[in-house]
Parts: C-alpha cells; structure tokens; sequence
C-alpha cells in the first residue's frame, strides 16, 4: 500500500495494516511524534536526548501492543497513557519524578485558569502571577498530572479517565480538589502581596 | 530529532514483533476466572457466616448476654467477616485489572460484588454447602474451631450448668450421660428423658450439683432455631420439592426443635 494511501486511513485502520506491516508504523509516529514530545517534556524534566530515548521507547511500546488497541477507547487516549506509564515507570526505576510546568505552560495555564468560573482569577500585578506559578509548582503530582491533561493538553473528562486508567468521577473529583487547593494557597497568600 | 524512520529501522534492528493478540485474551481471561474464583470464595464466606449466625443461640440468648444487640456481636463470627473483607479487597483489586474496570466506580464493584456473592450464598445455603464447609473445616482445622466457633466455647461452662455434648447413654428414664467437647462424660439429671435420642447433640442449662451432676432446666438441640435454607426457582422439581420438604420438617420437628425438656 503507498504512503498517500496510508495517510487517508483512521489511525485504527493504520494500526490494523502495521500488525503485518512495520513500515505503515511510520504514518502513526509522524501523526503522534510532536504531540507526544510535548506531552513527555510535560510529564518530565530530564534532559533533551533522554526525552528523546523515551519518545522511541514509546513507539516501539506501541507497535508491540498494536494487538491490545481498544476500539472504545479514542486512539490518542491509549497512545497518552502508554506514554505517561512509560514515563512514570522509568522515572520510578531512577528516581520520584519531578514536577514540571514550563513557564510556556504556565501562561496557558494561567490564561485558561482565569477563564475558569471555579477559580475566579483576577490578576492584576506581576507578583499575584508569580504566586499563582508557585502555588501551580506546590501542587501534588497527581492533580498536577490532571491539570496537564485538562487545560494543556485539552483531554475531556472521558479521555483523562482512560488515560490515567482512572473512573470518570475521579478525574472530577481530583480537578475539583486541585482548583480548590490553588484557590487556598492564593487567599493564604495574597495579603503577602 | 527523533525521526520516523528511525524508529522503524530501531523496530527492525531489534527484531520487535507485535505481541501475539492471543497473549491479551488469556491474560484478560485469566483476570475473570481469578475474579470469579474470588466471588465463588465470597459467596462461600457469606454461606458459612449466615449458617454459623442463623443456628446460634437466639432462642436462649438472655443465658449469655444482657440483650439481643450484645448477643448479636457476641455471635458474629469475626473471623469470617476479617475473610470477607480480605476477599473482597481482592475483587475490586482483580476487577480494576479488567480491561475496562478502571472505568467502574469502586462503590458500583462492591455493591455489585457484594451482590452477586449474596445470591451465591444463598445458592450454596439452598444445599447446605455452608455447613458443609464449616463441618469439615471444623473437623480437620482444631484451631478453626477456637477461633470461629465461639458458640461451642459458650457452651463449655459446667461451673454454671452450661453445657453442650452428644448424648451417649440414656442409662435411667431421668438421666442421660453427654461427652462435651473436652471429651468429659456428665451426668444430667430431668425428669423425663423422653425426647433424648442416643447420638444427639444437646446443649443444657441447668445448675451442677455438689456430686458433679448436672441438674438440667432446659434442654435443647444443638441445632436451635435454625433458619430454613432458601428456595429458589431452580429447585422445583417434584424430588427436590419433596427432599427440602422433608427436610425442612425435620429440622422443625419437635424432637429437633427448641425445647427437648424443660423443667
């Protein structure tokens, strides 16, 4: 089958094709190379070319399970969270992972914080962001891993769930708590403002 | 930068092959089978606790506790509620390995676990199984015995004219012999030994004399009230109607049933 071919198939039916031919794996990885960079840049701060070894190890994790594919789940849930299990279970071999919002992130967190009627946002001094970036960086890991999920990566509640292998009313429950506890360390530390 | 053909030309130098789809299906299907295993085990931990509740003591239970709440925690056989709660925690551990189990709210696991396990039970109780196990748990585990049978301990307490035994000699029309559970032989004293049957397990409340005799106010079967085993809708032919009709009038009848003599 030609790559031009290829290109106009679901990722379903690509992954089809590469349980008997490796060389369709190509059209996945270019589909999915650049979103799940990011997304393990996201979930780690090791260096460029370790970031690099995982992203490979991803997709070879990939291809091996291109039996495992779950038609009721979306196909970019299930490449997340072979991604984020990779990277969680790498880290944990080494070390705890660390937590990681970039400053880019940050500010598109910020900006859809805001935009958020929970949190109620208003940010008017340089300072009250920074403080808003520390309370984000103080958050615990697995409503940071939500948070990522939600408003950067832009995952609904559905995928989330199938992502962090998680009931749906939990991945509620734990952005409700994360809002929350961002909201509590804001008026805990505004009047130092 | 990591390109596409990178990672093929890595997949092919390595020599990685997809792994086969059967692989999956038996690792989900040996996850089921370990869960249904599991709820098999609930269901036989509820059949066994709702027999070893169901024939206590309710129909004397003012002997052992100031009311009925006391009497219930006294009753309750912990250790198969410690058995329930390990087995359970093994469902919804088991159940979240399903491939879609993640998904499942954990109070909808134990709800429906608990459920499912119930019906076993009473499937199981329908045929006795829970006296069953517990008999042949009793007969081959001494230790079992000390710490899931309370009743037969509370039942072992000749200095106040509580005891249980099997009756092995009816030598005169008012007196009877017992062996208790320690193997000691006593003498109980009644004023007819009417409805005492030689191989019989009894239990006695009486006073104990100064010759070591026990003279005896009531005595029961060790069997008590026990509640009838439920019936289900499978169970309707002629035979077996008949069978648990039969049963159920044995486990009533008079000589079974609440009290054998009284003072």
């Amino acid at each position: 089958m030609s790559q031009d071919e290829i290109k106009n198939k679901s990722d379903y039916e690509i992954m089809t094709l590469v349980q008997t031919d490796v060389n369709a794996f190509t059209e996945i990885v270019s589909r999915y190379k650049d979103k799940l960079k990011r997304y393990i840049h996201r979930l780690t701060n090791v260096s460029h070319e370790e970031q690099e070894d995982l992203l490979q190890e991803v997709f070879i994790k990939v291809y091996k399970n291109s039996y495992n594919i779950d038609p009721s789940l979306s196909f970019s849930a299930w490449m997340y969270r072979i991604t984020y299990n990779h990277v969680i279970s790498s880290h944990r071999k080494k070390c705890a992972r660390p937590s990681v919002i970039s400053w880019d992130d940050k500010e598109t967190l910020l900006n859809k914080l805001k935009a958020d009627e929970d949190v109620h946002l208003a940010i008017e001094k340089k300072e009250q962001q920074a403080m808003i970036y520390n309370a984000i960086d103080k958050l615990n890991i697995k409503y940071k891993d939500i948070i990522l999920l939600k408003y950067i990566e832009e995952k609904n509640y559905e995928e989330i769930a199938d992502i962090l292998k998680i009931p749906p009313g939990t991945v509620a429950t734990r952005l409700h708590r994360a809002k929350k506890s961002l909201k509590k360390y804001i008026e805990k530390h505004e009047h130092h403002i | 930068m990591t390109t596409s053909q990178d990672i093929i030309k890595e997949i092919k130098k390595e020599h990685v092959t997809p792994t086969p789809a059967w692989k999956y299906t038996m690792k989900e299907v040996g996850v089921w089978g370990a869960w249904s295993l599991g709820v098999l085990c609930l269901g036989a931990a509820f059949a066994i606790t709702f027999f070893i509740v169901s024939s206590s003591d309710w129909d004397v239970y003012e002997v052992f506790a100031p009311n009925l709440v006391t009497f219930t925690l006294i009753t309750i056989p912990y250790v198969w509620l410690f058995v329930t709660g390990g087995v359970a925690i093994y469902l919804i551990f088991t159940f979240r390995q399903t491939k879609r189990g993640y998904r499942v709210k954990t109070v909808t696991i134990i709800g429906s676990t608990i459920a499912l396990s119930l019906v076993i039970a009473g499937v199981l109780q329908a045929y006795d199984i829970g006296e069953v196990i517990d008999t042949r748990l009793s007969n081959q585990i001494p230790q079992y015995t000390r710490i899931a049978h309370t009743r037969d301990m509370r039942w072992h307490n000749p200095e106040h004219g509580i005891i249980a035994g099997i009756v092995t000699d009816i030598p005169e029309p008012t007196i009877f012999m017992i062996t208790d559970k320690e193997g000691n032989v006593w003498h109980i004293i009644v004023s007819s030994t009417q409805y005492i049957k030689a191989g019989k397990k009894v239990r006695i409340i009486g006073s104990i004399d100064e010759q070591g005799n026990i003279i005896a106010q009531k005595a029961l079967s060790w069997q008590g009230n026990k509640l009838p085993a439920p019936q289900f809708f499978f169970m309707h032919s002629e035979n077996e109607r008949k069978n648990n009709a039969l049963r159920n009038t044995i486990m009533t009848g008079p000589e079974q049933r609440e009290i054998i003599y009284s003072q």
